[in-house]
């Protein structure tokens, strides 16, 4: 019988990709860990069964398609394309994240009031100049 | 045909030392009220967990009912393939329910999902889902542990 892992300390995931073809087949695989007779006691019974049930759950995601439109909203299709259907787009329709960071320059330029505060967020943004205690984002918006 | 009442069925679930998992079967009348049966199958738990090496984990109790006459199955049938229910908003909080030999004019025909998602918006489908989530004969359903389902989060067709 199983025994419910403990999460590592550090908590991570592994990116499985399934074949769409296979999502039925693979989501079947999983329907005996919703049994109780599988696990050990009923803690591990309904953290199993749980998670099982996610899993299953995230089969009908569309994952990859679902984080690739994610990305194209951040990064805002250009005026050109705007009326190409969504499917029917390529990924230069959409904007360079360069092109966000001129935005977010601006932005923070009229809220901060200075060119200084749009470079330092940056900084802390790409990890060159790590945020601090006493030097973050939220301060320097004041 | 229709439903009709077979007696009560009492099920004792043991364990032994290799984890080899066997049951104990016992029937009540079919007139037995369910607060009596359950007060016997404690009682007769505690009196055969005297004659067993083996450790007695849970026990079950049914009350049964049949179709009085044998329905067949259609030629397509084949409960192999299932239809999966998955409810619950919170990702933490997930149910599954599931129906055998789910009827394949219930599969969406397009979209990336074809022939695999569940149309819900068939009306036999969101009728069940319905009475499920919402309650029908005045309960509505809820997961192993007591919580409510909740919203339908997807479904489709798993094989096994």
């Amino acid at each position: 019988m199983l025994v419910y892992p403990d999460a590592p300390a550090e908590p991570g995931c592994v990116l499985l990709f399934v074949p769409i073809e296979l999502v039925p087949l693979v989501g079947g695989a999983f329907k005996r860990m919703e049994q109780r007779r599988r696990w050990s006691t009923e803690l591990d019974y309904e953290q199993g069964y749980r998670a099982f049930v996610e899993l299953e759950a995230q089969l009908m995601n569309n994952c990859l398609d679902t984080l690739i439109q994610e990305i194209r909203a951040i990064r805002g299709v250009k005026p050109d394309y705007e009326e190409t259907p969504i499917e029917s787009r390529t990924t230069e329709m959409y904007r360079d994240f360069n092109d966000i960071i001129g935005h977010l320059n601006t932005l923070i330029f009229y809220l901060g009031g200075g060119e200084e505060h749009a470079d330092n967020i940056i900084k802390i943004l790409r990890g060159i100049d790590p945020a601090t205690e006493e030097r973050n984002l939220l301060d320097m918006l004041e | 045909m229709g439903m009709v009442a077979r007696t009560h069925l009492l099920r004792l679930h043991w364990r032994d030392n290799d984890g080899a998992e066997s049951w104990s079967q016992i029937y009540l009348s079919a007139a037995t009220d369910y607060t009596t049966a359950i007060a016997h199958m404690l009682a007769m738990r505690d009196l055969a967990v005297a004659l067993s090496s083996a450790a007695c984990f849970g026990a079950d109790f049914s009350i049964r009912y049949a179709e009085n006459t044998a329905p067949a199955p259609a030629p397509e049938s084949d409960n192999d393939r299932h239809g999966v229910l998955i409810f619950g908003a919170d990702p933490d909080l997930l149910a599954i329910v599931r129906v055998p030999s789910i009827q394949s004019s219930l599969l969406l025909a397009s979209g990336p999902y074809a022939g695999i998602a569940l149309d819900q918006d068939a009306p036999a489908l969101a009728a069940f889902v319905e009475a499920l989530a919402s309650g029908i004969a005045g309960i509505a359903a809820c997961d192993p542990f007591g919580d409510d389902l909740g919203a339908l989060a997807t479904a489709y067709m798993q094989q096994t």
